[in-house]
């Protein structure tokens, strides 16, 4: 029997019961997220009840499962299993979860969840587990041999059956690995795939989770599985919005993208040999997606580098978001009014119950939607009034002395469950928003703000830099600034980059000196050797040709992307806005950016990328939006998927979302990416 | 239902009388119609015997010394008693000392045999695969080289082959070999359960092989290859263990049931088992039928392990003992130990048949198989066939010598004899209303008056132009049509094709009235039947000897008919029949992508001849390459396997699919040209593929392990691409041995990434001396570099770290004074800081400190940062007066210190000592501000005349009196 058909009410054919909203600038494509989320769902679940194994009466097993990172435990089971965005709370006051807690369904008897290079008591599910699935991705090889160790540790008994579902599929090496470390022949491990290639984390943002991507591609230099992954990813998602008639490509890897995508439909295409004969070479119309752009992170290295200054990209900063959650204390969220007063004592209240929960950050709520994207000197005041309007329609309606109609009453009730809604989230993010607000008035976040801003302008710091180190500053922070220092001034100078190097090495250890060496293989970092002059570098020149500096902008009510920090517009969006107009004689631009760009429209029947290359589109992306728009629907944008290859940071996410609210823009934007991270976890990955 | 009488009481003479009473009533009617007469009755149904090809020779390639005897085969060293002289007597003695298997390919396929000793009397035997007409596909000993230490051919169970014509051999302990028909393995050699436990039962099944063992376990491989969905081994059970073939193109998925337990909890034990095949359950996964000693059967589903009783205790009185499914699935045939052949309903609910076997032998039939859907077949040594109808009739048929094989296909059964093949089949009914004896079917009519009018008698065409006239000519023709596609006679396929032919004569015109030009579907079945009956008496051939019936034809598709042939190793007659018959493009492609590979296998010239021959033999016509991607590269692995390398890289320049092109580059040995062409399509798999196939073949070709590995390591450091290069050492990386990646860096002159390798590997270490050995090494290979002054330069400070970091620990008898770190600050910190615990050691500790700092030349500013945090974290407040108060001046000013005194929230008295040494007022102002010293930071605001900061400190400070002074401030500045 399938496994599906035994509990049709979760996988059952939903898709009759789905209203898709309209087309909005924040949800351009309904039909991708659903069909995506769907489909993710049905596979995970369908895997998750697969297979009873040694129990031969019961059809249910017990079931643990091990993850291979945590962020893939909360995608798996956060976000794929249930839909954040749909999720309601029972009860008043509480729209969180405990951090342990997953909302699973109660068909599968799951019997706990771990993670895999964390310590835990492997024995004390020894005895009450049928089933250990792991969820592991293929391109971190040291979980190979945590599994096998884990597997060792339980060898004892035989009856459990280990599954490695490998998302989305086990690669040769890893089963060159397997067979290595003796776990093929084990009858009771098995291997299988997940092919979910693509998450929905917002309507307006889609993520390959592909969190090695910048260090396979720019440390490990074995780029070709990320490439074929992004490439395949596309595939499927023009398998859901059907085949973009314009891409463009920018950065080495966004070339090689475009060429697997390429390469990978002229096989399909050939795949299928007796299919009728086709002689045109027209270009492929009638999708839901006008044009894709394909960005290598490489191409903007400085962005990441950049403090935010938007309220996600802060909260990103303070607590951390990963796939759409943050975990914090509950306290931070929730604080016990009575103990207020007294900050010692709450301290020690602090230490006895410090709870983890999980809070889900996305678009459905709409006051975060509203507020993620503003600027720290607005939203403060803004989640005030809100408080204000919200307590004032309350009094409004409880005040005796206004005399109310049974309509009103009936509107009233009618819009409890919007207004506890609300309120819990007002109450959650006046006081994320306080923590939020508390560090970036630090003394420290505003010194290492004028930092960056005068190396953005060119300054060299290096003085300051000695001075962090010495301090002991974090270290992923501190390396966020001497990487932002070597980009602006195309390296460090030479003297300076050995004792800097040394002082990093004997102040934060030894193992540093490797990561250095990452750093500088991902060309982060860099000796500049002497004679040259700072202006040369190419920051300095994109600086200028892209005016990246924007100081006068205003942060309130914003009227450049710049504003997501304060004055600096993130290159690769300033590259977008660029590309709306065309490239035609903006060399002085083309030629600071690493790679070529690619410019091509798709044909059928399909032709490979250099011969693509042979007809360049003659219209700019700007002018082909305003075809679709004469075709089509009055007042509705055509859609641009916007693809970072190597991950994207929050400011940019603002930035892009900014961009497609605004009626000069042409096109709505969707952001398709290997990962949503931050810089500091961006510098973590290489290490 | 028991038959009355019993089968085997003088039989012969029964059914012979009754054969000579019909044919003699024949033969005063009808001068001609010697259809029928060969005929036998199963109660009211007809059978015939079809005898296809005798005195077939079964052909070997051994030596002529090799003793064979038809299907069986001896070894010479297999020594007769000397008494014996008879040539029966020793075919007798032959045959109780050993056993032959004999198999077939379903649908008319080639033949497998097998010898096997029944005592050891022989140690290896021949395995072979012949056609039915007797020559040999392919011949080898069983079993292979490197299995005959562990086995003899006496350990051979079973034999067959599935539906995807492979070979299935298995051996006692459930190892399991596959071949193709070329006798190729397919996979490597596996067992199917744990090889300790014997096995009682085998049986090949249409998709694989399921066993029984002696401890009452089971288990199934199912044998699956590309053309599976994958989805399929996804959803077989969890404890399914995947085995696959080098190429990943066959693959087996092996469940074991553990039906042993249920065995145990039902006190009973398992006799035989019978697999139900996977297109016909409901779970689209096989299930396993095992008879219990306690006369039921257990239904195992295999992709659940879920085992249900059938309970059929009331309708079968003895355990059973032999069980087979009908063709359609629909029946069950089941023989018990009290010799009653029981036919049931798959689901068990209804019984069709008992039939008692018991009188004519108390023996378990040595073969039993349906013949088509309605009739089963018992065969007993030294008895002869029986066939036992639905309603109980049986026929016997005689058979001259005892060694008959049975080979059950969906329309018919074939029997193979020692110089014989024919196939009993009942007759088709349509053939049977026509031919049978005073039809007067409008079929039978037409036939007739075809004859006449063929055989020039002046006949009328009356009687046709009735049957038109009745609009029954139409159906009429179709069934001359459908009648001689079932025939295997060409005179009478003739025949009947001439009597369609005929009565379309009558039919057509009376449509070709209206002017209608095109031809009516009749006309349409006409040319298929006639293309259809072609294609099938060119296999039943002599020289391609495949006997194929029209409705195996059906069954297997055109398409598969092609596909056969190929693996029958006849591509040129594929190739023939696909164009023949139009198929579509990528069927004709690859038929003539193995004709292409069979020609270079065979062509002799120089290799741009051999390779333009065979372009021309893909391109067939067609003039696009991109349309043949995958056809040059398996050509090109033909031409390789055949000696042919220049042959093979010419086609492969033509080859564009990247899938096809690597593995035949492999083929070829042209690895760094595999690598370059995986590299190039971005194909990690395929990398890493090259990469494992090159070692492979460079350990193959070099006795000297550490030679090979040498020759390995330079050519991917100096042919193969970077990414192949990063590949192979990201996969090292993770191998227990640092050495193995070391090597392969330090080749490439990589010192700084071969130091860090081994460096890193020193620091997971955490044996103390492991760990300083792979220091020193490290730091060896740093020095090797020359950009690697700070790689071995702070290597080797780390090696003195540590050494330090023991001797403090020993010095001052706590582990916590400079625990375990790689970090110079943090251990001069943890000594500091340890001051705040041994009060009394105090002065030693801070020497201790400041030796360190200068031992590893800590800058003077960054170890006055040091000692400020640490002292600020242990609590030494005092101490960091005394250090602020020092005869030196700070070299980092008092900034850090007044901080460190904020966040350690001292007293505002002590903060502000501090504060008040630093001298910048835009730094006296953010500390104020920092330590909410709003007064004093209004003043400095003051002093500074900066409105903005005054405005700052207004919003922040949150008192209403300082808020005022801000007020006043901001008014004294704005004058």
């Amino acid at each position: 029997m399938l496994a599906n058909m035994d509990n049709p009410g979760i996988v059952a054919d939903k898709e009759s019961e789905i209203i898709l909203p309209p087309p909005t600038p924040l949800n351009p494509l309904p039909a991708v997220s659903v069909a995506l989320r769907l489909d993710n769902k049905e596979q995970l679940l369908t895997l998750l009840q697969s297979d009873p194994s040694a129990g031969l009466a019961s059809s249910s097993f017990r079931q643990l499962l091990v993850f291979g990172t945590e962020s893939l435990r909360t995608l798996l089971l956060r976000q794929v299993l249930s839909d954040p965005h749909a999720r309601t709370f029972q009860g008043k006051k509480k729209n969180w979860d405990s951090h342990l807690f997953f909302p699973l369904p109660a068909s599968i008897t799951i019997v706990g969840t771990q993670i895999l290079n964390q310590e835990h008591g492997g024995d004390e599910t020894e005895g009450n587990v049928d089933v250990i699935t792991y969820f592991l991705s293929p391109a971190d090889l040291s979980q190979m041999h945590l599994v096998a160790k884990y597997i060792r540790n339980l060898k004892k008994s035989f009856r459990i059956h280990h599954r490695l579902i490998f998302l989305p599929q086990p690669s040769a090496i890893i089963h060159k690995m397997m067979k290595d470390l003796g776990l093929t022949s084990a009858p009771n491990v098995s291997i299988h795939r997940l092919q979910m290639d693509i998450y929905p984390l917002e309507t307006d943002v889609l993520s390959i989770e592909y969190n090695e991507a910048f260090r396979e591609c720019a440390v490990e230099s074995t780029p070709s599985s990320l490439i074929s992954t992004v490439a395949r990813s596309l595939l499927k998602l023009q398998d859901v919005c059907g085949k973009i008639p314009r891409i463009q490509a920018y950065g080495p890897l966004g070339e090689e993208v475009a060429r697997k995508l390429f390469s990978l439909t002229v096989d399909e295409y050939l795949a299928d040999r007796d299919r009728p004969e086709e002689q045109s070479g027209q270009v492929i119309s009638g999708g839901d997606v006008t044009a894709l752009i394909i960005i290598d992170r490489k191409v903007d290295l400085v962005t990441p580098m950049i403090s935010p200054l938007t309220y996600e990209g802060l909260l990103d900063d303070v607590v951390g978001i990963d796939c759409g959650f943050i975990t914090l204390d509950v306290s931070t969220i929730n604080p016990d009014e009575n103990d207020n007063t007294d900050a010692l004592k709450q301290d020690q209240v602090k230490e006895k119950k410090k709870e983890l929960v999980s809070l889900g950050v996305n678009g459905s709520d709409t006051l975060y939607a509203e507020v993620r994207d503003q600027h720290v000197e607005k939203f403060g005041s803004f989640l005030q009034n809100q408080a204000k309007a919200l307590r004032e329609s309350h009094a409004n309606f409880t005040s005796k002395d206004k005399k109310k109609d049974l309509a009103e009453i009936h509107q009233f009730v009618k819009n409890i469950p919007v207004f506890t809604q609300n309120l819990r989230s007002l109450t959650n993010h006046i006081h994320l928003a306080e923590l939020v607000k508390h560090t970036s008035e630090e003394t420290t976040f505003r010194e290492r703000w004028q930092m960056e801003r005068s190396i953005l302008e060119g300054d060299t710091c290096y003085d300051m830099l000695d001075d962090l180190v010495a301090c002991q500053f974090p270290p992923y922070r501190f390396f966020r600034l001497l990487c932002l220092q070597s980009l602006c001034a195309g390296g460090i100078k030479s003297s300076r980059y050995d004792s800097l190097r040394r002082d990093v090495i004997q102040t934060y250890g030894y193992e540093y000196l490797f990561i250095l060496g990452n750093l500088e293989k991902a060309g982060l970092l860099r000796r500049r050797d002497g004679l040259w002059i700072d202006t040369t570098s190419p920051f300095n020149n994109l600086r200028k040709s892209l005016i990246l500096i924007n100081a006068e902008v205003d942060t309130v009510e914003p009227d450049d992307v710049s504003y997501v920090s304060s004055g600096y517009a993130p290159i690769s969006v300033r590259l977008i806005q660029t590309a709306m107009k065309g490239w035609n004689g903006r060399d002085e631009i083309l030629r600071e950016i690493p790679g070529r760009i690619v410019d091509v429209e798709q044909h059928s029947p399909p032709q490979d990328l250099a011969s693509a290359l042979k007809t360049p589109p003659n219209k700019t992306l700007g002018a082909l939006a305003e075809v679709e728009v004469a075709d089509g629907v009055k007042g509705k944008k055509p859609v641009l998927i916007v693809t970072y290859v190597g991950g994207v940071t929050f400011t940019e996410l603002a930035a892009l979302r900014f961009l497609s609210k605004r009626p000069s823009f042409p096109y709505h934007i969707v952001c398709l990416t290997t990962k949503v991270m931050n810089g500091c976890s961006f510098l973590q990955s290489l290490s | 239902m028991v038959a009355s009488s019993n089968p085997f009481d003088d039989p012969i003479l029964e059914t012979e009388t009754a054969y000579t009473e019909q044919s003699s009533v024949e033969d005063k009617e009808f001068s001609a119609s010697p259809a029928e007469a060969s005929w036998q009755y199963l109660g009211d149904l007809p059978y015939r015997r079809i005898p296809i090809y005798s005195h077939v020779q079964w052909r070997s390639s051994c030596p002529s010394s090799m003793q064979q005897n038809c299907l069986a085969w001896y070894p010479q060293g297999l020594s007769k008693p000397q008494h014996l002289v008879d040539p029966k007597e020793i075919r007798n003695w032959y045959q109780t000392t050993t056993q032959t298997h004999v198999k077939a390919c379903p649908h008319g396929g080639p033949i497998a045999t097998c010898t096997v000793p029944l005592t050891d009397s022989f140690r290896t035997t021949q395995l072979r695969i012949l056609t039915n007409s007797g020559q040999i596909l392919s011949q080898q000993e069983f079993p292979p080289a490197d299995y005959r230490e562990r086995y003899n051919a006496v350990d051979i169970l079973c034999l067959g082959f599935t539906s995807r014509t492979t070979l299935v051999v298995v051996l006692n302990d459930s190892l399991c070999f596959t071949y193709n028909l070329k006798g190729q393995a397919l996979l490597q050699p596996f067992y199917v359960c744990q090889e300790s436990i014997p096995l009682l039962q085998a049986k090949v099944y249409e998709g694989g092989v399921a066993v029984l063992t002696k401890n009452q376990d089971a288990a199934i491989a199912e044998l699956l290859d590309h053309h599976d969905e994958e989805e399929y081994s996804q959803t077989s059970h969890l404890s399914a263990r995947r085995i696959e073939s080098d190429d990943l193109s066959h693959y087996a998925l092996v469940t074991i049931l553990p039906t042993s337990e249920y065995a145990k909890r039902h006190f009973c034990t398992f006799s035989t088992l019978a697999v139900f095949s996977r297109l016909r359950t409901t779970s689209q996964h096989p299930e396993l039928f095992l008879s219990t000693s306690d006369n039921s059967v257990i239904v195992v589903e295999v992709s659940t392990i879920k085992m249900t009783d059938v309970d059929c205790r009331v309708r079968v009185n003895s355990p059973i003992v032999d069980m087979v499914f009908a063709p359609n699935g629909r029946f069950l045939a089941c023989f018990t130990e009290s010799c009653i052949l029981t036919v049931i309903s798959t689901s068990f609910e209804t019984k069709v048949l008992d039939f008692d076997t018991s009188e004519g032998s108390q023996q378990v039939p040595s073969q039993m198989e349906w013949c088509g859907e309605d009739s089963v077949v018992l065969h007993w040594k030294g008895l002869g066939v029986l066939m036992v109808g639905p309603y109980g009739d049986w026929l016997r048929f005689p058979y001259e010598d005892d060694t008959v094989y049975l080979v059950p296909e969906i329309d018919c059964c074939r029997v193979i004899t020692d110089s014989a093949i024919e196939i009993l089949q009942r007759v088709p009914p349509v053939t049977a209303q026509m031919l049978s004896i005073g039809s007067i079917e409008t079929s039978a009519m037409l036939v007739d008056a075809a004859d006449a009018f063929y055989s020039g008698t002046s006949a009328d065409d009356n009687t046709v132009r009735d049957i038109a006239a009745s609009d029954q000519l139409i159906p009429a023709v179709e069934t001359c049509l459908e009648a001689a596609t079932r025939e295997f006679d060409i005179v009478q396929q003739k025949r009947l094709l001439r009597a369609a032919s005929y009565g379309m004569h009558f039919s057509y015109k009376s449509i070709e009235a209206k002017g209608v030009v095109q031809p009516s579907p009749t006309a349409q079945e006409f040319v298929v039947a006639a293309r259809k009956l072609r294609v099938l008496n060119r296999l039943r051939h002599p020289n391609v000897g495949w006997i194929a019936t029209s409705a195996q034809y059906d069954t297997m598709t055109p398409i598969g008919v092609v596909a056969r042939l190929i693996a029958l190793q006849r591509p040129a007659l594929a190739c023939s029949i696909s164009q023949y018959l139009g198929l579509p493009k990528s069927v004709q492609i690859f038929a003539r992508a193995s004709k292409a590979a069979a020609y270079v296998m065979a062509a002799e010239g120089t290799d741009a001849q051999v390779a333009e021959v065979a372009t021309e033999i893909i391109l067939g016509g067609a003039g696009d390459h991109s349309l043949h991607r995958g056809a040059y590269a398996t050509v090109a692995m033909a031409a390789n396997q055949a000696g042919r390398p220049g042959v093979a890289n010419l086609l492969l320049l033509l080859e564009t699919s990247v899938v096809d092109k690597v593995p035949a580059l492999l083929s070829t040995g042209a690895y760094a040209d595999a690598m370059a062409v995986a590299t190039q399509a971005r194909d990690l798999d395929f990398i890493f593929s090259s990469l494992m196939e090159y070692e492979r073949s460079c350990l193959a070709n070099s006795s000297d392990v550490s030679k090979a590995q040498a020759a390995f390591l330079g050519m991917v450091v100096s042919k193969f691409t970077p990414e192949g290069f990063h590949t192979l050492r990201r996969y090292l990386q993770t191998t227990a041995d640092v050495k193995s990646v070391t090597n392969l860096l330090i080749r490439a002159q990589q010192f700084a990434a071969a130091g860090t390798a081994m460096a890193q590997r020193a620091l997971q270490e955490h044996d103390a001396r492991e760990k300083q050995g792979l220091l020193a090494e490290a730091s060896r290979i740093f020095g090797l570099g020359k950009d690697t002054a700070l790689h071995k330069a702070s290597t080797d400070d780390y090696a003195e770290l540590i050494r330090d970091q023991e001797t403090l620990r020993t010095k001052h008898n706590a582990p916590e004074v400079a625990p375990p770190s790689s970090s110079v600050t943090s251990t001069i910190a943890s000594v500091i800081k340890f001051a705040a615990i041994q009060m009394r050691d105090q002065h030693r500790l801070f020497s201790d400190a400041e030796k360190l700092a200068k031992k590893y030349r800590v800058p003077e500013k960054r170890f006055w940062h040091i000692q400020v945090i640490a002292l600020a974290e242990s609590q030494q407040w005092s101490n960091l007066r005394i250090l602020s108060e020092s005869k030196t001046k700070s070299p980092i000013g008092y900034k850090p210190f007044a901080r460190a005194a904020i966040r350690g929230k001292q007293s505002s008295a002590e903060i502000l000592k501090y504060i008040d040494r630093v001298s910048a007022n835009e730094e006296r102002y953010d500390l104020f501000c920092e330590a909410s010293l709003w007064k004093r930071a209004l003043e400095e605001a003051g002093k500074l005349k900066d409105t903005r900061r005054v405005l700052n400190v207004k919003t922040l400070c949150n008192s209403n009196e300082i808020q005022l002074l801000a007020d006043e401030m901001l008014g004294r500045l704005a004058q």
